[in-house]
């Protein structure tokens, strides 16, 4: 059918694209309407509104008379803020003043990135207004600046200095010894020195420094503006102090330049599949041999075990970094995760129980058919389709083989039927983990036998045994996918000459047909005439 | 100099491709742009063979090169680059990484006829929530349940009932959001009321169990407490249950 009117030829077309543009306007309202200018007054209607918003979907958190102790605070951390005490982390105000109302919307709407308080991207523009309006009665602070008419002064931040060697340098310097901000935050970044496990914030509530090596889990943000602004401000509440008298502007920014330099240009990705490549020499004996820095690592987030009791709210380990090599017999993993504490089984200074560190990282001990035939399930396994663990444990430095058929059923394979050996070491908050097999064992029965060109199902667990992690209590992760990557044989090449071969045909066939239609005459005579 | 419809068109497929990649931020990901770029030549595509005098216009460019003698030389250039081309193509794709399978998966699973709840057998086809008729305690009941979601749910189906609580990012497959009418607001409440009693495990295999993270509650929840959850979660993601009677012959 041929349609005549240019009108609806065009309405077909224009209609296709509208349809196209529709799903980008969404997401162009929400810039537009952040931008919109204040205009919901500090009245006593919107107070009341707000506190209306509030007790809806605040109070199960900050709780009913915003004291952050609503049913969902034990099983947070950091804990939801005690609204009433006005000790705002992000702020653009001077160390210790009160926040703007723009601060307080900005965070409502933003959310506080790597906890659970969420950006209410949910609630219109007013509503958070209104909400803004109402927390501030909570807290008597920003009454009595309102009685004297005081305004907070929002801090000026000048222009950053270039991240060169020498800046970072010099920022590294005042790192470790002029401020030793390493005490806490330790010598790599990852909020492991020598005070950090003793801090208490103001409620009295353990607080562990921010790892700076993961830039993305800071509050206030990551670029140096930010950064510069967690240093002269910060955080209201907590141990980190502000450090704005005794350093000069240019000090500052090296300092920033320092600790942006402590974390990766990029966040690794979340990689649902975890390639193994070929290699045709020998594996590394060693965590430092340098053919590891050629190998990507893929990161594997993890979360808490909550699906069996006794469950793990607060697990502090988010993710583990995991790369992999195999070669004709062997296969071998290196498993990095952070951990500010390393633990063996024992008892604090105070008393409190500490568990060992300990890491597994888990297989079908049959992989499956195909991607979607039954496997076992992703949190150690089911009667019917048990697990394989490779488990490594600070106690005792060894790695063990572990079957399970749940959670709560685990058996360990004897020392005779070890095939996994490996190597860990601690160093500056982090664990490197070596972990080596041979691609298949003797036990067929219990162990899983790698095959190349699969997909096997991997899943980690990880115990951090200075935060109460033991047995069920950990973090863990969903099933991921381990790929050993098939050999170069050419195949490649195969493929391609074919690729070339077929599209020759093609056009011979074509250009044949098309000299015998039509098309060619007229064009010929023309040619002719 | 006018331009030719055929160069017309091929301009508006670089222009629509460039304004997809470059223009839009944050950027879409490419499966998506391969999805809005076929449906930008499908609409040309449609546009072109509506009407004879296009196509004619179209084509000739086409045409030409193909029969042409004066162009035989751009005939000869493109037919040694096309297979050239195809044969890198297929090299490059051939070594690319691999991707991830294809996981199927039915996110609604037929319910079981009647499961099994403790000491009690329930009966799951034509089940309503008890709880909805007694109109008296209704904000009693939502109050309740909205405190037990605050201590055994928000941490992956979050505080927005949008399925972003702060474990949701590391579950795969994620957490239902509650709030997109694909969810609960499909679904009859005594299905919800299967999947929080019996969790992922409790699916039929075409739901993949193995990966579901949705705990099963049957030892952790009464059966009251489960349907004040139910109300809750409704009632916060402002949607309604499907009716029995809604049901299709
Ligand atoms: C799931 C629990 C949860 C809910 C619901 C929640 N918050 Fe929070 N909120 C938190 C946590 C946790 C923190 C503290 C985070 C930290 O210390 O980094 C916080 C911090 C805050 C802060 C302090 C910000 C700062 O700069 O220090 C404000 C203000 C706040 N929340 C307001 C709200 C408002 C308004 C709502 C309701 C619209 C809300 N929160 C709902 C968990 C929650
Ligand atoms: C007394 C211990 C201590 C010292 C010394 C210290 N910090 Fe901190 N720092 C902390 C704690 C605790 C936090 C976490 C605050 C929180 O959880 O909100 C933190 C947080 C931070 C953050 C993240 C802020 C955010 O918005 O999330 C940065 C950046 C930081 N510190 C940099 C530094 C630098 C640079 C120095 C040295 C000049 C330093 N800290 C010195 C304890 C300390
Ligand atoms: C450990 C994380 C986790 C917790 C805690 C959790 N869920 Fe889920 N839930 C999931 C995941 C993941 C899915 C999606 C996968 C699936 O369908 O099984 C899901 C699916 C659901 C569904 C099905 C939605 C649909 O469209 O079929 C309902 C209903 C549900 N959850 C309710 C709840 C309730 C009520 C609670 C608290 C009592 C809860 N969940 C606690 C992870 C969780």
């Amino acid at each position: 059918m041929i349609i005549k009117n240019i009108y609806s030829r065009s309405c077909i077309a224009l209609s296709s694209i509208v349809i196209l543009f529709i799903s980008f306007v969404q997401g162009g309202i929400v810039c537009l309407y952040a931008q919109e200018e204040l205009t919901v007054k500090e009245t006593a209607e919107n107070i009341e509104a707000g506190k209306r918003i509030y007790m809806k979907k605040c109070q199960y958190c900050h709780g009913i008379d915003g004291d952050g102790e609503g049913p969902a605070a034990p099983f947070l951390d950091p804990p939801p803020r005690d609204l009433t005490r006005a000790r705002y982390k992000i702020i653009s105000t001077e160390a210790g003043e009160l926040p703007t109302n723009q601060d307080i919307f900005d965070v409502i709407l933003n959310g506080i990135r790597d906890t659970s308080m969420p950006g209410w991207t949910s609630l219109s523009k007013k509503e958070i207004w209104q909400t803004v309006h109402y927390i501030k009665t909570l807290a008597e602070r920003f009454a009595w600046y309102k009685e004297i008419k005081k305004v907070p002064e929002t801090v000026k931040i000048g222009k950053p200095l270039p991240a060169a060697k020498d800046s970072i340098e010099r920022g590294r310097q005042i790192y470790m010894k002029k401020l030793e901000c390493w005490k806490c935050h330790g010598e790599g970044g990852r909020g492991d020195g020598p005070s950090a496990s003793e801090l208490l914030d103001e409620w009295e509530y353990p607080i562990k420094p921010t790892n700076l090596t993961k830039p993305w889990k800071f509050r206030i943000g990551n670029t140096e503006k930010h950064i510069f602004r967690a240093i002269i401000t910060g955080t209201a509440g907590t141990p980190m102090p502000s450090f704005t008298t005794g350093n000069t502007e240019e000090e500052l920014w090296d300092l920033t330049n320092y600790v942006k330099s402590l974390g990766p240009v990029k966040r690794p990705q979340r990689a649902i599949v975890l390639k193994s490549e070929f290699m045709s020499r020998n594996l590394p004996e060693d965590i430092d041999d340098p053919i590891w820095n050629s190998i990507e690592a893929r990161g594997i987030p993890l979360f808490g075990q909550i699906l069996a009791e006794p469950r793990m709210y607060t697990p502090s380990t988010d993710a583990v970094y995991v790369k992999s090599i195999y070669n004709n017999t062997e296969i071998a993993f290196l498993v990095e995760w952070d951990d500010n504490s390393q633990s063996r089984s024992g008892t604090t200074k105070e008393g409190d129980t500490i568990y060992e560190d300990s890491l597994a990282i888990q297989f079908p001990v049959k992989i499956p058919e195909s991607p979607s035939s039954p496997r076992p399930f992703f949190m150690m396994g089911d009667s019917a389709l048990p697990v394989n663990l490779w488990f490594w444990k600070s106690d005792s430095d060894v790695l063990k083989e572990v079957n399970a058929w749940s959670i709560n059923k685990k058996k360990d394979q004897s020392e005779e039927n070890k095939d996994v050996e490996g190597r860990v070491i601690y160093e500056q908050g982090k664990y490197k983990l070596l972990i080596k097999r041979d691609l298949t064992t003797s036990d067929k029965k219990n162990d899983i036998q790698m095959e190349i060109n699969k997909f096997i199902p991997i899943a980690f667990f990880v115990w951090d045994g200075h935060n109460g992690e033991t047995e069920n209590m950990m973090a863990i992760s969903s099933w991921y996918y381990l790929f050993l990557e098939k050999k170069h044989t050419g195949k490649n090449f195969l493929f391609s000459i074919m690729a070339l071969l077929f599209a020759i045909i093609v056009e011979i066939i074509f250009m044949k047909r098309i000299r015998r239609s039509d098309w060619y005459e007229p064009t010929l005579n023309k040619a002719q005439g | 100099m006018r331009i030719s419809k055929f160069s017309q068109a091929i301009l508006m497929v670089v222009f629509a491709f460039l304004v997809f990649k470059f223009a839009i931020r944050p950027p879409i990901p490419s499966s998506l742009l391969y999805f809005y770029m076929m449906i930008v030549i499908f609409a040309i595509f449609i546009y072109v063979i509506s009407d004879t005098q296009l196509l004619q216009a179209f084509i000739s460019p086409i045409k030409s090169i193909l029969v042409e003698e004066k162009k035989k030389r751009l005939r000869l250039v493109i037919f040694t680059v096309l297979p050239i081309f195809a044969a890198i193509f297929t090299y490059i794709n051939v070594s690319v990484s691999v991707g991830p399978p294809a996981e199927l998966r039915f996110t609604h699973p037929a319910p079981p006829l009647q499961i099994q709840f403790r000491e009690n057998l329930i009966r799951i086809e034509g089940l309503e929530n008890p709880l909805r008729s007694d109109v008296a305690n209704f904000s009693k009941y939502i109050e309740e349940g909205a405190v037990i979601y605050f201590k055994n749910c928000f941490f992956c189906h979050g505080d927005n009932l949008d399925g972003n609580g702060h474990f949701a990012e590391a579950l795969n497959p994620r957490p239902g959001n509650f709030t997109d009418p694909g969810t609960i607001a499909q679904l009859q409440e005594s299905y919800v009321f299967w999947r929080v009693s019996k969790g992922g495990r409790g699916l039929p295999d075409e739901g993949t169990p193995w990966n579901s993270a949705m705990p099963a509650w049957e030892n952790i929840l009464t059966e009251e407490e489960i349907w004040k959850v139910i109300i809750y979660i409704y009632d916060a993601a402002s949607v309604k249950p499907r009716r029995w009677e809604e049901l299709p012959e």
